[in-house]
């Protein structure tokens, strides 16, 4: 085998494996694309809440490590921020009337 | 008879336009007087250390020295007294007496926005070819605290002139009392609901007079720093993603919150913990 064969042989692998990786984290990584379009929608209303982002680049951080599982795990927490950031600035919408004295 | 009912309707309108923040500003000074029944309202002013005997002593202690914010008023006026390089200088923007400060921040009917005194600095270098100071550059907070220290006494006098300048101290408003933030916290939760209570090791001061000091130097900053500084570390403290400096939020938070103080002395730069 010449060396420039091994070199080739270890690149596609390499190429290989980084593919199965990105393959493994699909899951997580459509569910981090659902949450950061939820973050984004909420980021737009003025009520984005700081954990978010931080589960946000977790999450990331886990997928491009191959740790799926954890990927998962704080993707759904980052969904769970936002959507709950969702629903404070909806009835904030209103809510915030009752507050001011009178 | 359909001249009365144009002339109500007339009269109607225009009261919106200025019934609406004044009202809100009596039913918002009460609240505090009804509070603080044996605090005087221009108390207010000097903020957690009109409620809070001992800390008040310390900050007092700090104030009667040299205080920290000495430099930046001097450095303040050095710098408003250059002239750019087309040989105009802030004066020929802001008039001859630097003592402006009351009246920040305005509504520009132009522009279609709030102008703080910040942005209107930078305003004034723009038409004068100057470049933009960041918010955040030492050479802004300078010129600030020259300014605030001598507009020092004067009383607030913001004016909501129109109903674009309304509809911007609406949004101001509501900023105000709506809850934001993972711990679900309004700023009135804390500094009208709570106001005088303590938090951790802080008393809650009151939001009346919120913004009659600024730029002030914080210890925990360890430098003179803008309101909108203390803005984002508010958001920030109940996990809510903060808005940047002269951001239109802040702006408009400022611009409600200022009329909320309409006629208490200005009394910037000062001193926090
Ligand atoms: C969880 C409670 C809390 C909330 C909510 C909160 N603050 Fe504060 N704020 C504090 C504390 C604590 C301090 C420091 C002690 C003091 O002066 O009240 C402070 C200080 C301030 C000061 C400086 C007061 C001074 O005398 O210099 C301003 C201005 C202010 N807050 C504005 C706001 C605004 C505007 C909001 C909403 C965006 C807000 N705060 C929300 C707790 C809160």
């Amino acid at each position: 085998m010449t060396p420039k064969f091994v070199g080739m042989a270890a690149l596609s692998l390499m190429l290989v494996s980084g593919s199965v990786l990105a393959d493994e984290c699909s899951e997580a990584n459509a569910l981090i694309q659902t949450a950061r379009d939820a973050y984004d929608a909420v980021d737009a209303r003025g009520f984005a809440w700081v954990p978010t982002e931080a589960y946000l680049t977790e999450a990331k951080a886990d997928s491009a490590a191959g740790a799926c599982e954890q990927a998962m795990v704080n993707a759904q927490r980052a969904l769970d921020t936002a959507k709950a950031a969702m629903v404070q600035a909806e009835n904030e919408a209103t809510a915030w009337q009752s507050r001011v004295p009178k | 008879m359909k001249h009365a009912v144009t002339l109500a309707l007339f009269t109607t309108l225009s009261l919106s336009v200025w019934a609406g923040p004044e009202e809100d500003r009596t039913a918002f000074v009460q609240f505090f007087e009804k509070r603080f029944p044996s605090i005087a309202l221009e108390e207010h002013v000097n903020g957690a250390y009109a409620l809070d005997e001992d800390k008040r002593k310390q900050w007092e202690a700090l104030e009667s020295g040299f205080p920290p914010y000495e430099d930046a008023v001097f450095d303040g006026e050095a710098l408003w007294d250059e002239s750019f390089a087309n040989g105009a200088s802030y004066s020929d923007c802001f008039g001859d007496s630097p003592a402006v400060k009351q009246h920040y921040p305005l509504w520009d009917a132009e522009r279609g926005g709030v102008v703080t005194l910040e942005l209107a600095i930078n305003n004034c270098r723009e038409s004068n070819g100057e470049k933009l100071l960041d918010y955040t550059d030492y050479a802004m907070v300078a010129l600030s605290a020259y300014v605030a220290f001598e507009s020092r006494g004067e009383p607030i006098a913001i004016e909501v002139p129109d109903q674009a300048a309304l509809a911007a101290y609406e949004e101001g408003k509501a900023f105000y009392y709506q809850r934001r933030g993972q711990l679900n916290f309004a700023c009135s939760s804390c500094h009208l609901e709570m106001a005088g209570n303590k938090l951790r090791s802080e008393r809650l001061s009151a939001a009346l007079g919120h913004v009659t000091h600024w730029p002030t130097y914080r210890s925990k900053w360890d430098e003179v720093g803008p309101l909108h500084k203390r803005f984002m570390e508010c958001n920030d403290q109940v996990k809510a993603k903060a808005f940047e400096l002269q951001s239109e939020e802040y702006r408009n938070l400022e611009y409600f919150l200022s009329y909320m103080s309409n006629g208490l002395p200005l009394n910037g730069p000062t001193t926090r913990k």
